[in-house]
């Protein structure tokens, strides 16, 4: 029962983080400069006789009243019908079912690389305080914090095409599923790039959390008993310091989705950053909008999952789930 | 359906594999794999890199340049810009003006097919004109056609205009891909705005918008057999990466507007370069304030001097131009009052225009739009400081100053405009009778309007020479605006391209695609 | 004064005992040593550059000195224009850090604002503000980012609100939680109590104690704020030039990089040292405001 009522305000409370995203978002793009028939049509809006134009604002619905905009838009959205781009003529379901998917893998293998080197290093570090394992440990945290992700994705992509005439993901993408190899081989470079900041910023959490944690005084009380050294590192430490490591793991897929443009413009891979750039350049009102709403059910999405993981890996947290 | 764990085995198998490869110099293999796949779709298709996205695929409502390049491979029109910029055939065999120039008959070329396999005909051209002229399709090149009062056919293959004054440049307007032909039927179908068809060299294949637009051969073209099988233009939204792309064979053409990185890539790929069909120039709103006094004006055009600012912005890559920037009525000298850079000159223009200590006014960039118009900016600023004139820059985001621009909310504006070789379809928007452009233009005079229609009345060769050699010297001599110069385009291609020139028109500078060949 | 309760004033001279060594623990936390050198560094360093106190002048181009390589006279080469790479850095990180400074104090002081309001003050503003927080949260930062430009145009204050948005809702949230717990710490109630100002309570005792997690942010987000900075100058959002950036820098110095690297490493040193800077001295500050937590 509790649970259940739990669930519901949760529910509850991601709907009313939405509403609130669509409101500003809508607020924020009427209050540009500009409008899609000017983005659309550029200067030459000036060629256009005022019979033309008033053509096209029609079309473009410029000039509707807004709360009228802003009612049919979220009409729609209640339907399921996320819109239709106006500049691309495209539905946005298609747009976005297009680009989704790139982005999607993209932050799943980030992530992957991200843990992995997050977790090693930092457990690595942890349980050799003040060795150079730390050490190491500590300069790639460091190093990875500072380094702009741009920086190492263009001197890669100059790199790897200068000296071996390689650059995979500038051939057309390619899903998964019909070419598993090229687009691996696609994914894996931005990925790496990308992953390097998240793995940073998890080293720090897993050393902080790990070091605390064996502080504590089970840990001493469980290598006293005897336990194993491997069982200890992993069922004590680890285990102890998952919640950390699970909600900086989560703040960062959650950045991570808002945050593959620029990646994705060096690595010419077509997904959501990149489709969000297009819109608001072309102030494609309902292309810009609901994007950013997908991103943001996205990010909601991944916090409330990171709360469940925390109920399940420490279950005195089940109580303060609202 | 695959279970999750089998998805999760492949994920991790793929990880492991690539990892493996990565380091055991596997990035070498990879990329002798992935260039000879790319050599096998290479004798076929020509993929060519490029910052832009094709946006519409309407060819009456089009507006962006590659958009125009896009359709302009799809789509034919009645006549077209050859590379010296001279009217020739296309649609249309031939033509000839009668009635004092305010009728023009057309004869169309016999045996074109659309690729619906259906064949052209005069009622094609009527309707496809006729669709943009209609409001609805709010068309931007309507405007050339704006003297015409009536398309009819005069037979399968002829076309007669009718025009209410004497319009010779109609010609010009002609050859945009605005006024593309299209058959009549799809127009009635309302297809059009989803799947192009045309008579050109190549036919609409796939659009991914904001990703890559493919064209494939037309195996009707009248013009002859084309070689390439298909032709991609994929967008890639940063220089640096379509210069790496050609470098890794990726892609086979680079169409580039940075000259820094044109610079870094090797030699062994050819470089052709062209004026493109634009110029820039700092507009001027001459109606209110300090700018309304002609001296003033004329100090600023003065103190510039143009060949620094060509060199600051562009690195010299371009040529210093006046109002008309090429073609056979190109203006020379490029300033009737200052050619070059007269600092004493300027000096007396601001005396004469009673503030001989200089004065101050604001000047609006884009560097959305033109990314060098800052550099531009900058440069100027501080050549008419050293008379006195203090310029101060604003620079904007595309939409605000497009906003700006069009209200002539502004009191100079760096600007990159479209250019033609003709004076009338370059001036007649901004300071012609009626003008669509009147606002940002600024501007008006009896004067400009009658050397416009001047112009525009007469066929001969003299007479049009002597009309523009005016107009020229009445936009510079009053300093209107202060024209500045014209840059280059880059297309940077693999060694296989062969057969490829890139064009000056800057709306077809693709054309020569038909010819090109991939060895 | 005088009627200050002993535990109260407990607090405070404890309060005051903090901030008279508070330099001295900063400097004996490795973190905090390590901060405070580069930091310093790169401030002056940054200072010369706004001052225009470079080697060259940042934008002189030199035709016979084209992509040269590191030398003496030329600690970072020179670019294809034969300007001199360490003196454009020098430039760039002034104008970086101006960005990086304003955006921050942007993000602080109204993040702060939130935070200390919806930890003082009722339930009801304290979940108005943290709904807002979260929907801030939920929409890329890069959307706020290109609307600011878009709306404003650019410049260095443009670039600095639109950086200093994505900041905002992370303060608040930071902010907010000690905030929460001081309120129903035993001196705060006790100052309730003995009938205090809200005012009072909020300067003299609340704003002390909260200052060393706003130290920390701040650090942390002026690190953030000068890659924030250098990503939006990359997408061609960040102030047009002569006002080079190190972003605009780096960004430029992708095309040259092929075949001069160190046209894109200098910059890109500079960032990294900048940002690697901050970020220890924000560990430091929080070894010494909460020596709990270590190096998180």
């Amino acid at each position: 029962m509790n649970v259940v009522t739990a669930i519901v305000r949760r529910i509850l409370s991601i709907l009313v983080t939405l509403l609130g995203v669509s409101v500003i978002i809508f607020v924020i793009l009427r209050l540009l400069p500009g409008n899609a028939v000017s983005a659309s049509m550029g200067v030459s809006e000036g060629l256009l006789s005022k019979a033309q134009v008033a053509a096209l604002n029609q079309y473009y619905g410029v000039g509707q009243p807004v709360l009228e905009q802003y009612f049919s838009w979220l009409h729609a959205l209640l339907h399921g019908n996320l819109g239709v781009s106006l500049s691309q003529q495209k539905s946005v379901s298609y747009l976005v079912g297009l680009d989704l998917p790139v982005t999607l893998e993209l932050a799943f293998f980030s992530m992957v690389l991200g843990v992995l080197i997050g977790v090693g290093f930092g457990m690595w570090s942890a349980l050799h305080p003040g060795r150079w394992q730390d050490n190491i440990g500590q300069v790639v945290a460091v190093v990875g914090l500072a380094i702009p992700a741009f920086v190492l994705g263009q001197s890669l992509v100059v790199y790897m095409s200068t000296k071996f005439h390689y650059f995979p993901s500038s051939l057309t993408f390619v899903g998964f599923f019909s070419n598993p190899w090229l687009n691996f081989q696609q994914i894996i470079f931005p990925s790496i790039v990308l992953s390097l900041g998240i793995g940073a910023a998890i080293l720090r959490t897993t050393r902080g959390a790990v070091l605390e944690v064996s502080g504590l005084n089970f840990a001493r009380t469980a290598l006293g008993k005897g336990v194993s050294r491997r069982a200890f590192v992993w069922r004590h430490l680890f285990l102890n310091s998952l919640t950390a490591v699970v909600t900086m793991s989560g703040i960062q897929l959650g950045y991570l989705l808002g945050g593959t443009v620029i990646i994705e413009r060096i690595f010419v891979l077509p997904g959501m950053g990149n489709l969000l750039i297009t819109a608001i350049k072309n102030q494609d009102y309902p292309l810009v909008q609901s994007v950013t709403l997908v991103f943001a059910a996205g990010f909601v999405i991944v916090n409330m999952l990171v709360d469940l993981a925390y109920s399940l890996i420490d279950p005195r947290t089940r109580r303060r789930s609202a | 359906m695959k279970s999750f764990t089998g998805l999760r085995g492949l994920a991790s198998a793929a990880l492991v594999m690539g990892t493996v490869g990565v380091f055991s110099g596997g990035v070498l293999d990879a990329g002798s794999a992935s260039a000879s796949t790319s050599a096998r779709v290479a004798n076929s298709t020509l993929v060519i890199g490029t910052v832009n996205s094709v946006q519409k695929i309407d060819p009456d409502v089009v507006t962006n340049f590659l958009d125009f390049e896009a359709l302009g491979l799809i789509y034919n029109t009645l006549v077209q810009q050859n590379s010296q910029l001279q009217i020739v055939p296309d649609l249309a065999t031939s033509w000839s003006f009668a009635n004092a120039n305010r009728q023009l008959t057309l004869q169309l070329r016999q045996g074109v097919k659309f690729d619906d396999g259906s064949t052209m005909t005069s009622a094609d051209v009527v309707a496809s004109l006729d669709r943009a002229l209609a409001t609805k399709t709010a068309d931007p090149s309507a405007s050339f056609l704006a003297s015409v009062t009536k398309i009819s056919a005069s037979g399968p293959n002829s076309v007669v205009l009718t025009m209410s004054h004497p319009d010779v440049s109609i010609l010009q307007g002609l050859a945009t891909v605005n006024l593309g032909i299209m058959p009549a039927a799809a127009i009635k179908a309302g297809t059009i705005a989803t799947k192009p068809d045309g008579t050109g060299p190549f036919e609409f294949s796939k659009w991914v918008p904001s990703t890559s637009f493919t064209l494939t051969a037309n195996p009707n073209y009248w013009g002859g057999k084309v070689s390439l099988g298909s032709v991609e233009l994929k967008t890639i939204p940063t220089e640096q990466s379509i210069s790496a792309a050609l470098q890794a064979g990726t892609i086979q053409m680079a169409l580039l507007s940075q000259p820094t990185v044109v610079s870094t890539i090797p030699q062994s790929y050819p470089v052709q370069h062209v004026m493109d069909l634009s110029y820039r120039a700092l507009q001027l709103q001459d109606k209110v304030g300090i700018l309304a006094n002609v001296n003033a004006r004329r100090a600023i055009a003065c103190a510039t001097d143009r060949n620094q600012i060509l060199q600051d912005s562009v690195f010299g890559d371009g040529k210093v131009v006046g109002p008309v920037p090429l073609g056979p009525y190109a203006t020379n000298p490029v300033s009737a009052i200052c050619p070059t850079p007269n600092l004493a000159q300027a000096r007396k223009y601001l005396a004469a225009s009673g503030h001989p200590s200089g004065f101050t006014f604001t000047a609006i960039t884009s560097t959305d739009l033109d990314s060098t118009s800052a550099a531009q900016a900058i440069a100027m600023q501080s050549q008419l400081a050293r008379v006195g004139i203090k310029m101060n820059i604003q620079n904007l985001a595309a939409n605000a100053y497009i906003q700006d621009w069009l209200k002539g909310k502004f009191q100079a504006a760096f600007a990159e405009n479209g250019a033609s070789p003709s004076p009338y379809v370059m001036y007649g928007r901004y300071f012609g009778k009626g003008a669509g452009l009147a606002v940002p233009a600024g501007y008006s005079s009896k004067s400009l309007q009658q050397e416009l229609l001047a112009g525009d009345v007469t066929s001969s060769a003299a007479g049009q020479t002597a009309a523009w050699k005016k107009l020229s010297n009445d936009l510079t001599g009053n300093a209107v605006w202060i024209w500045l110069f014209d840059s280059y385009d880059f297309a940077v291609m693999s060694p296989s391209v062969h057969g490829f020139t890139l064009s000056p028109v800057n709306t077809t500078q693709l054309s020569s695609l038909a010819n090109t060949t991939l060895k | 004064m005088s009627d200050v309760t002993p535990e109260i004033s407990g607090a405070t001279s404890d309060q005051v005992v903090r901030h008279r060594s508070w330099f001295g623990a900063l400097w004996r936390s490795a973190n905090g040593r390590a901060g405070i050198v580069v930091v310093s560094i790169t401030l002056f360093a940054g200072v010369l550059g706004i001052l225009g106190v470079t080697p060259y002048a940042p934008d002189a181009q030199n035709p016979s000195a084209v992509l040269k390589g590191v030398s003496l006279s030329h600690l970072m080469g020179t670019d294809q224009f034969g300007r001199d790479v360490f003196s454009g850095a020098l430039q760039g990180l002034g104008v970086s850090l101006e960005i990086a400074f304003l955006s921050v104090l942007i993000a602080g002081v109204i993040g702060s604002i939130g935070g200390i309001v919806a930890g003082f003050l009722g339930k009801w503003t304290s979940s108005v503000i943290m709904r807002l927080t979260d929907m801030m949260f939920a929409i890329p930062t890069v959307l706020f980012a290109l609307a600011v430009v878009t709306a404003l145009g650019y410049g260095i204050v443009d670039s600095s609100i639109a950086i200093g948005v994505g900041w905002v809702p992370i303060y608040v949230r930071v902010v907010r939680s000690p905030v929460l717990a001081l309120r129903e710490s035993d001196f705060v109630r006790a100052g309730q109590v003995l009938g205090f100002s809200r005012r009072r309570l909020l300067w003299r005792h609340i704003l002390p104690n909260v200052a060393g997690v706003i130290a920390v942010q701040t650090s942390l987000a002026l690190a953030w704020a000068i890659l924030a900075e250098a990503g939006l100058s990359f997408l061609g959002l960040g102030p047009p030039p002569p006002t080079l950036s190190l972003g605009d820098m780096v960004n430029n110095a992708s095309s040259t990089a092929a075949v001069a690297w160190w046209t894109l490493a200098g910059p890109s040193l500079v960032i990294i040292v900048a940002v690697i800077g901050f970020n220890f001295l924000g560990d430091g500050l929080r070894d010494v405001s909460d020596p709990r937590t270590r190096t998180r």
